[in-house]
């Protein structure tokens, strides 16, 4: 037996690299793609490739008639296919359907709003396939270039231009606002949540569907990395009841790195996340966010710390941009003067001027 | 106290003017019901085809009478099986085939609009001739789903009474400011 290569049935299978192998079981049946993983169980028996082709056979028994694979785009189950009607590139993200509930009431809920929903700074969802026995479904996605991170690894020289980061910011913002007009909460504002298009700079906030009601949940998500660093304080403390304040904040936090390169907040625990904050932002008592007693009745526990001058931090900015940044990210603001500010702050004038929005 | 009342309003207040609010709603309720008027004239002319929607649409509400569903539930259920009904055609030999949709359209409509929901096999509550598999229910769930597009948001009197409420409320506040605009 050859590295790479196995003979199942006859059949000479490429499952040595994981482009080949997408677009080999994107033009076979489910049986095929069952059978290669098998044949890779055998041979291979690590979790990673188990875990990658279990996701290929997934879609391979999907048999899409308007569509066709291209490539896994992430870890998170997003694969990049191409219509065959119209052959534009689209994202796509399976879904499977839980065989005693139905369809989830939060996912029929979502999806029906996100069609009566259009923004040009939102990902569109194109249309929601079936798979032949109703079992699974496709949601259909416009192509997503490439997402916020990456944007800021590949193109850093771009990120240094102040012009950019307020066109980008902007458009983030827009999207949020948009989102909280029909009150709705995004809740998971981040960079691998933000897509890009290098060439035009225009942004698309992903919908709000993935991060929930997935039901073949990751079991990279909860514990990825960066998880907690864009997270709002008040859902670390668990408060009961969110604002749109929350989406603001993690805004605010990417707006940091989109100038440091670096997340603002970087920990790994909520706990660990909680205390970073603190430490910039100085630790909560009564006067400077009343009610925290109330809500995190354990505060004492995080050591005193006054808040710290965010020109240091996050060098580079201008300080129009640091205003901005305070209000986003700070601990405990009146919501509604919160998006005045950060609105008449947005718009600031010498981006209007180049008149490239909306 | 003043200040609470207008974030409220702030947060709820859609995004549109009153009229042009109605004008996307009435533009919106013909967008969703594909195929209205073949519909209407094929429920006017085929008995067989009526009688089998009037049962259909009894079941429903026995049974979400059984649950105390709230009333837009009901009126979903039904508009989701007549919006069915109107792009696709049931085999006529197959009476299961209605049930089947009736118990379907109920159950969207409960993940909907109310937040206790049973399960769907506890759903098949009122007698019916035919019971079906939890499975067989899903399946035909996601058929309803991509038949009507997803769109399951539907315009209903209910929204156009909201947003009539909604104006009247917009002339009281004019009274208060003493007609600024006039």
């Amino acid at each position: 037996m050859v590295n790479g290569d196995k003979e199942v049935q006859g059949l000479q299978l490429p499952y040595k690299y994981e482009n080949s192998l997408l677009l080999y079981i994107s033009s076979h049946n489910c049986e095929i793609s069952l059978l290669l993983f098998v044949a890779i169980w055998e041979t291979q028996n690590t979790q990673a490739k188990v875990q990658i082709n279990l996701r290929c056979s997934f879609i391979g028994s999907f048999l899409m008639e308007k569509y066709e694979l291209i490539k896994e785009k992430n870890k998170r189950g997003f694969f990049e296919g191409r219509s065959l009607i119209t052959s534009k590139i689209v994202t796509l993200k399976q879904l499977v359907v839980h065989p005693v509930e139905g369809v989830p009431a939060s996912l029929i809920k979502e999806i029906s709003l996100l069609h009566e929903l259009e923004n040009p700074n939102v990902i569109r969802l194109l249309e929601v396939v079936n798979s032949k026995h109703q079992t699974t479904m496709v949601l259909v996605y416009e192509r997503m270039e490439m997402d916020l991170k990456g944007f800021m690894c590949i193109y850093p020289t771009v990120m240094t231009s102040p012009w950019t980061r307020k066109v980008l910011l902007r458009q983030i913002l827009n999207a949020v606002s948009f989102f909280h007009s029909y009150n709705l909460i995004h809740g998971k504002i981040k960079p691998e949540n933000i897509f890009v298009d290098p060439d035009t700079k225009v942004l698309k906030v992903t919908d709000f569907i993935w991060p929930r009601s997935i039901l073949n949940q990751d079991s990279g998500d909860p514990h990825e990395d960066s998880t907690y660093n864009y997270m709002a304080p008040e859902i670390l403390i668990e408060q009961k009841q969110y604002t749109t304040a929350l989406d603001v904040w993690s805004v605010g936090c990417v707006f940091a790195e989109m100038v440091t390169k670096t997340p603002l907040f970087p920990a790994k625990t909520e706990f660990h996340q909680l205390l970073k904050i603190f430490s910039i932002m100085g630790t909560p008592h009564e006067e400077t966010w009343p009610g925290i007693d109330e809500m995190h009745p354990h505060s004492y526990i995080y050591s005193r710390s006054e808040p710290k001058d965010l020109r240091e931090l996050v060098p580079g900015l201008e300080p129009a941009g640091i205003d901005l940044l305070n209000i986003e990210v700070s601990l405990y603001d009146d919501h509604e003067t919160y998006f005045a500010k950060v609105f008449s702050l947005a718009l600031m004038p010498n981006v209007n001027n180049m008149g490239i929005f909306l | 106290l003043v200040k609470n009342l207008e974030t409220e309003y702030s947060v709820l207040d859609l995004p549109l003017q009153n009229h042009e609010c109605l004008t996307l709603l009435i533009q919106k309720e013909s967008q969703q019901f594909v195929g209205f008027l073949d519909y209407f004239n094929k429920l006017k002319n085929d008995n067989l085809f009526l009688v089998a929607r009037q049962q259909a649409v009894d079941w429903i509400s026995k049974v979400h009478a059984q649950f105390n569903f709230g009333p837009l539930c009901a009126y979903l259920s039904v508009n989701y099986l007549d919006r069915f009904l109107a792009v696709y055609e049931l085999p006529k030999d197959k009476a299961w085939m209605m049930q089947l949709l009736a118990v379907t359209c109920l159950s969207l409509a409960a993940k909907m609009e109310e937040t206790e929901m049973p399960l769907i096999l506890d759903l098949q509550a009122g007698e019916s001739r035919f019971v079906f598999e939890a499975k067989t229910i899903q399946r035909m769930e996601l058929v309803v789903l991509n038949t009507l597009k997803w769109r399951m948001q539907s315009v209903t009197p209910f929204s156009f009474i909201d947003s009539f409420i909604g104006n009247l409320n917009d002339d009281d506040d004019d009274h208060h400011h003493d007609h600024d605009d006039g």
